[in-house]
């Protein structure tokens, strides 16, 4: 066997040329393959990441039915919050930190342009936001995050206005009508973001007033006064266009919730399996609420990946689809090229078992050699860009994303599998020909 | 008749030196407003900042404070359009999508700066506690402050014209004391059994919004059917 592997070896060299289109073949495959799914997987990864440590956290805990009440009830669906809760959480070794989040609906209201803008408002909790959320602050396109320390409560304003007022006269036009003479706002200190979408809708900048007018748990309207202090923008497709963000006290005191919040975000200890994490939080908790993973939350993503995924599977059975398709081609060249040689050996007493390894092993060369190099400069390519970064804008985004390419040793090792695979399976149809051929035809053949 | 009882409890009080509490006075305005088994028609204008101009036309029939239903005659796409207040739930009839839905007595009425509360619900006395600001010659300033979940405003401050006992404007405030809406009354008109302000103005303060809502025509000898304020029967 090892005389035939030699001459196996020997024979990848007699004919340059073929073995040149056979190896370039499995090299194209391997590189088109790896390549593709590093930046597939850098993408995924970009993905997961943005998903988990700048929007939604590593897990989250809501009230059930939290999805769906969410904007036509934000109250109905509100959790506990207090420091004893978070205690509880954060005792547990796979959980690292918790950050509380309020979201209302309400409207946005621009002084100066007297633009007006339905918002989803979030109440956050700048400590622990970015803690959990460590890449949230990454998202901010303009001006600075908000700071607790420089919030200041809202002090109550009384209303002096008991002068008479006059009667609405029939003349009256609505442009004319008689000022406001005297406006109680109540101001606190307290700051806000926005999106770049809701800026522009608002002809807003940093530093103008804005009012956030909404709706209290007890249904009664509230205002709250604000400065915009910065724009975040996720850069991610198929998020909330209009959103403003808070601070999380301050919205808890303007919407009367307090010790409540609407879903508690969780930052899992490295390496902890967040399902697992899921499934224990959730039958601790009850049947009330639900704990959620950042796939489970952004399932347009998962989605989307899974969809990647079979896309991926798919190009990958067509590229080794062609690349066994040249194999055999080369091969059945090959044996009709070298049917004296078969005979020869068939002469000297080499069964057919011995034919089909010969053959066989041509090819497992091949694809070795082929596959070997293709990794070798995919790989390099991949570590250079993993380490560079590509830069790129998700679509419909301006903000700019670093992707960095990767692909898993065992992804490696299974594309060289696949290489040599595909290179044994194409191969064994001429070799079992080869192999079927009768000494005395073949020795007389020209 | 109801506007001269009212007046005439009034200069009672005065004449037998007793003054008038605030609640009286509310109860007054409420009772001016909203009476018992009426219908009306009221003519809603939406100026939106944009420059866009809406009008509707409802036909209101109330039974009582708490049975009022709305029709919308006004405009073609809305016209069929239901709405029906039934204690604190509060209901209306989409044509277009054939269903009843409720809705919430803080929405937006018509997509205007009045509220659903605002249009079908004068009854103030029930939810706030009212007391003088302050009072004046001519004007008694009320302060109606909430003292129940269902209120829709923390404050609301009222200006009632002592002669008439007819109100004059109204401001609402936020649980903070920050004014949210001012809504002006005027053009006392006479519709037969009371007479009350035909034409007010909706203002929000905040977005500088304004709806009108004009009076066009008040009926009080009529019979209003029993099934008008049952809830599977609007859109029929």
């Amino acid at each position: 066997m090892w005389d035939l592997l030699r001459v196996a070896i020997r024979n990848v060299g007699r004919n340059k040329r073929r073995t040149l289109i056979t190896m370039v073949t499995v090299f194209l495959g391997v590189v088109v393959v790896t390549g593709a799914r590093g930046l597939l997987s850098g993408l995924q990864l970009e993905f997961k990441s943005a998903l988990a440590q700048k929007i939604h956290g590593d897990l989250q805990i809501h009230r059930r039915g939290y999805q769906d009440s969410l904007e036509s009830n934000p109250y109905k669906i509100l959790i506990p919050y207090n420091d004893e809760l978070v205690e509880r959480f954060t005792k547990r070794p796979d959980i690292a930190a918790v950050a509380p989040r309020l979201r209302i609906f309400g409207l946005l209201n621009h002084q100066k342009s007297q633009s007006t803008a339905p918002v989803m408002i979030t109440g956050y909790d700048p400590e622990t936001e970015l803690i959990v959320c460590p890449r949230f602050a990454s998202a901010l396109q303009e001006g600075r995050l908000i700071d607790s320390t420089q919030e200041e409560e809202t002090v109550n304003v009384q209303d002096t206005t008991v002068e008479e007022a006059t009667s609405l006269s029939d003349e009256a036009s609505l442009e004319n009508l008689k000022p406001i003479k005297y406006m109680p706002k109540a101001r606190g200190r307290h700051q806000i973001l926005v999106t770049p979408s809701l800026m522009r809708g608002l002809k807003a900048e940093l530093g103008d007033e804005v009012v956030v007018l909404l709706q209290d748990k007890q249904d009664m309207q509230q205002a709250i006064i604000g400065e915009l202090v910065g724009v975040v923008d996720y850069g991610m497709p198929n998020v909330q266009a209009r959103m403003a963000w808070m601070d999380f006290r301050t919205l808890q005191g303007a919407a009367g919730v307090r010790g409540e919040s609407s879903e508690l975000a969780i930052l899992a200890e490295k390496d902890q399996n967040l399902d697992t994490i899921k499934a224990q939080l959730g039958q601790s908790l009850g049947g009330d609420f639900e704990v959620e993973t950042y796939l489970d939350i952004g399932g347009f993503f998962r989605d989307i990946m899974g969809l990647q995924n079979a896309i991926f599977s798919t190009v990958v059975f067509i590229v080794f689809l062609i690349v066994i398709s040249a194999i055999i081609n080369t091969s059945l060249m090959t044996v009709m090229e070298r049917t004296r040689e078969i005979g020869t050996l068939m002469a000297l007493g080499y069964r057919r078992i011995h034919i089909i390894f010969l053959f066989v092993s041509e090819s497992i060369v091949i694809g070795a050699l082929g596959g070997a190099m293709g990794l070798c400069v995919v790989l390099a390519l991949l570590f250079y860009l993993g380490n560079t970064g590509i830069q790129f804008q998700f679509p419909g985004q301006k903000v700019d994303v670093v992707l960095y390419p990767l692909v898993s040793a065992l992804f490696v090792a299974e594309v060289l599998f696949l290489a040599m695979f595909s290179a044994v399976a194409a191969s064994f149809f001429p070799a079992y020909r080869a192999s079927r051929m009768r000494p005395v035809k073949a020795l007389s053949t020209v | 008749m109801e506007r001269l009882a009212f007046l005439f409890l009034l200069t009672a009080s005065v004449v037998g030196a007793t003054t008038p509490t605030a609640s009286d006075v509310v109860a007054g305005v409420e009772k001016n407003l909203a009476p018992d088994n009426f219908q009306a028609l009221y003519a809603f204008t939406n100026y939106r900042t944009d420059g866009t101009v809406m009008n509707y036309e409802v036909r209101f029939s109330v039974k009582d404070v708490d049975h009022a239903h709305g029709y919308f005659l006004k405009p073609e796409r809305e016209k069929g359009r239901e709405i029906l207040r039934l204690g604190d739930a509060i209901w209306t009839f989409i044509p277009g999508a054939g269903r009843i839905v409720r809705i919430a007595d803080r929405e937006s009425f018509a997509g205007g700066d009045f509220s659903n509360a605002d249009v079908l619900r004068v009854d103030w006395l029930k939810h706030y506690k009212a007391q003088f600001a302050s009072e004046t010659e001519k004007q008694w300033i009320i302060d109606l402050s909430a003292n129940s979940s269902d209120a829709s405003y923390a404050k609301m401050r009222l200006w009632v014209e002592k002669k008439t006992a007819q109100p004059l404007q109204q401001y609402f405030y936020d649980s903070k004391g920050t004014l949210l809406k001012r809504l002006l009354y005027g053009s006392v008109r006479d519709f037969g059994k009371l007479s009350r302000p035909a034409r007010l103005i909706m203002e929000n303060v905040f977005t500088t919004q304004k709806t009108e809502l004009k009076v066009l025509d008040m009926n009080f000898s009529v019979n209003i059917p029993e099934n008008r304020f049952f809830v599977d029967r609007l859109g029929k």
